[in-house]
């Protein structure tokens, strides 16, 4: 069946949180990485069938890493339904500045649906994340994922969809 | 006091003089005609103010369907004369645009199927491994609109995408979404102000062409090269599209099942112009057919000239023959020979000792047409002429020639033994002619020969040559030996007769 509904949501994050390799990961079809560096975004899609049936197409808009939203990746937030929030947890400075964007984000999109990915857990070792942190962002509607193993990956998609679609 | 006046004038102490101006207003709205013109007072006020909220339209929508549907069913060809300046003219268009890409579609495969083009689509499928008729179908479209997608702007959301059958497959979504970035791109980088728009994307032998509105972007992808004025019919068609559904576009909530009705109006976009091989060329020069045709009456035209050229040369050489022919002929002056329907008229002089027009019929010889004569009488002072008529009843024989010198008829040539007998004749009864000289006149040998033989038939003679003389051999008969005498007394001096070992016999 084709859904008839779609979704627009967007990934941000600082640089090398590991955005685009968990787009890489979740979605169907993508355009090339290069548009990351020459336009500054990169549009995937990827259908999601919701636990009650109905079925999304999410339009991902992996927008180019930066401690700050640039006016050009403002425009590129326009429209979205949601967002996916993506920090590095080997580095606890991805934390703050995606904390900081968040901040940027909400008042434009008027709080829609998002949800926190802490990136890297497959490198849960070289973790700068202290376990106590962990437990808080959990709390506040993050999640833990690993784009190379894939852990978390699609659950959290799915879960901004169920958000997005109540 | 009573009960009752006691709450009256309780009533005026609490309401002192509002009573009677509460009593007003209840007598106010208790009268109907009295509320129906306080209400149409402020009615559009109240409507104006109330169109601001979604559910006035709410409200109004299904009474106003139910009037509208009940209104037609009532009237229906009121409602048919209102709307047919509207609805004809665009049937009409849609019908002819129709009609003239389906012709021109069969007329340019029809023209293309065994031209040279079609053997190279034949190898460009058979190499790219695509159906001949996708092939043929894009070299023969001057261009065509594959896609149309219809996003929404800001989010990039695709509302509503139609293609062609012969599109390539694409994720529309994400071209949408990549498009809209683009144009983000573009405009935050070399614009400061949101009025300019990025008009057109080209690659390769696409052409994206892109009509902004208030709520929706319009993008048509287009394989070839659209005419200048197609960008204002995109953009009119999305003005369209605003008309029709401006409140979804701009509350687009992802579903696109709430744009359906607007696909037909989508529809319209694809557009498509074939190739027209014959008018290819047109501007620069005329087509191959009428350069033939041209060659050919221009060939024909030529062969004509010619031939009427050759049938002049040739008319005029016979007329300038016939007329040296008929002026060589004594007694006759050819004036002129002119052309009158399918025959020649000659027209000249014509002495009436001449030949006759029967005999100049036979002088003139084979000439394919019919001759009629028109000759005056005249006097001819032709030789020949003048011989006629001194001596009407002598022909005159073919070795004869007859000149005019000093006045006087020289006759030359060698002539037959008996015409110059009856020259001499004729003269001798004449009793002569001062004017006519004779004396270069020679008798042809052969003819003498033959005449004696005959004149002395009744001997045993043989008559032969020898060099200008003839020789009489044999046996004479004393009658013969007469005539013979006398003959050669007649030709003396014209003719030499040798006697050789002749004897006269009883």
């Amino acid at each position: 069946m084709n859904a008839s509904i779609s979704k627009k949501i967007c990934l941000i994050g600082d640089f090398a949180v590991g955005k685009t390799s968990l787009v890489r990961r979740f979605v169907d079809e993508a355009f090339s990485d290069d548009y990351l560096t020459t336009v500054g975004v990169k549009i995937s899609t990827k259908r999601v069938r919701l636990p009650k049936g109905s079925e999304v197409k999410l339009i991902v808009w992996d927008i180019a890493g930066h401690e700050r939203l640039s006016t050009v990746s403002k425009t590129y937030l326009q429209g979205a339904s949601g967002y996916v929030l993506v920090a590095d947890g080997t580095r606890a400075n991805t934390l703050q500045t995606a904390l900081a964007l968040k901040a940027q984000v909400d008042p434009l999109l008027h709080e829609p649906p998002w949800v926190g990915l802490l990136n890297k857990y497959d490198l849960e070792a070289e973790w700068e994340v202290t376990a106590t942190q962990q437990q808080t962002l959990l709390k506040q509607g993050w999640s833990l994922s690993s784009a190379k193993t894939g852990t978390g990956v699609e659950a959290a998609f799915l879960r901004l969809a169920e958000m997005m679609l109540p | 006091m009573s009960q009752h006046s006691e709450y009256e004038e309780l009533q005026s102490l609490l309401l002192g003089n509002n009573k009677q101006l509460l009593q007003a207003l209840k007598a106010r709205i208790e009268n109907p005609e009295r509320r129906t013109r306080d209400v149409a007072e402020v009615l559009s006020a109240a409507l104006h103010l109330a169109a601001q909220d979604k559910a006035l339209r709410t409200a109004l929508r299904e009474p106003m369907q139910d009037a509208i549907r009940d209104s037609i069913r009532r009237n229906p060809h009121e409602i048919a004369d209102l709307l047919y300046p509207v609805i004809f003219p665009a049937i009409r268009q849609s019908i002819e645009e129709t009609l003239r890409a389906f012709v021109e579609r069969i007329d340019t495969l029809i023209q293309q199927r065994f031209s040279v083009h079609a053997l190279k689509w034949r190898v460009e499928a058979w190499r790219t491994g695509l159906p001949y008729t996708e092939v043929m179908l894009r070299h023969s479209i001057k261009y065509g609109v594959e896609h149309l997608l219809l996003i929404q702007n800001q989010s990039g959301l695709l509302l509503k995408h139609v293609h062609s059958k012969d599109a390539l497959k694409t994720d529309s979504d994400a071209v949408s979404a990549m498009l809209t970035a683009i144009e983000s791109f573009v405009r935050d980088s070399f614009s400061n102000t949101d009025k300019e728009r990025l008009d057109r994307i080209t690659f390769g032998q696409f052409m994206i062409h892109l009509a902004h509105g208030p709520h929706a972007t319009l993008a048509s992808v287009v394989r070839g090269l659209a005419p200048p004025d197609y960008l204002m019919r995109l953009k009119e068609l999305l003005e369209d599209i605003h008309a029709a559904a401006a409140i979804q576009l701009r509350d687009f909530n992802g579903d696109t099942r709430q744009l359906d009705a607007i696909e037909p109006l989508l529809q319209r976009g694809f557009e498509r112009e074939y190739v027209k091989p014959k008018a290819k060329h047109a501007a620069s020069r005329p087509p191959r057919s009428l350069i033939k045709r041209g060659a050919m009456v221009a060939g024909v035209l030529l062969i004509g000239i010619v031939a009427l050229s050759t049938y002049r040369h040739f008319e005029q050489q016979g007329i300038a023959a016939l007329g040296q022919r008929l002026d060589a002929v004594p007694g006759v002056v050819v004036e002129n020979i002119t052309h009158r329907g399918d025959h020649w008229v000659v027209t000249g002089l014509r002495d009436p000792y001449a030949a006759t027009p029967e005999q100049l019929l036979e002088s003139a010889g084979k000439v394919g047409k019919k001759i009629t004569f028109n000759l005056h009488p005249y006097v001819s002072l032709d030789p020949e002429i003048i011989f006629k008529k001194a001596l009407p009843d002598l022909e005159i024989p073919a070795g004869l020639k007859i000149a005019t010198e000093s006045g006087m008829l020289q006759l030359s040539g060698q002539v037959p033994l008996d015409w110059y007998l009856r020259l001499r004749h004729t003269l001798n009864e004449t009793q002569g002619s001062p004017l006519l000289d004779i004396r270069n006149l020679q008798i042809d040998l052969p003819s003498a020969e033959r005449s004696i033989q005959n004149l002395l038939a009744g001997s045993n003679v043989l008559v032969t040559r020898n060099a200008d003389a003839l020789l009489v051999t044999g046996n004479l008969t004393p009658d013969d030996a007469t005539r013979l005498q006398a003959l050669i007394g007649q030709l003396s001096g014209k003719l030499s007769i040798e006697l050789q070992k002749t004897a006269v016999t009883p």
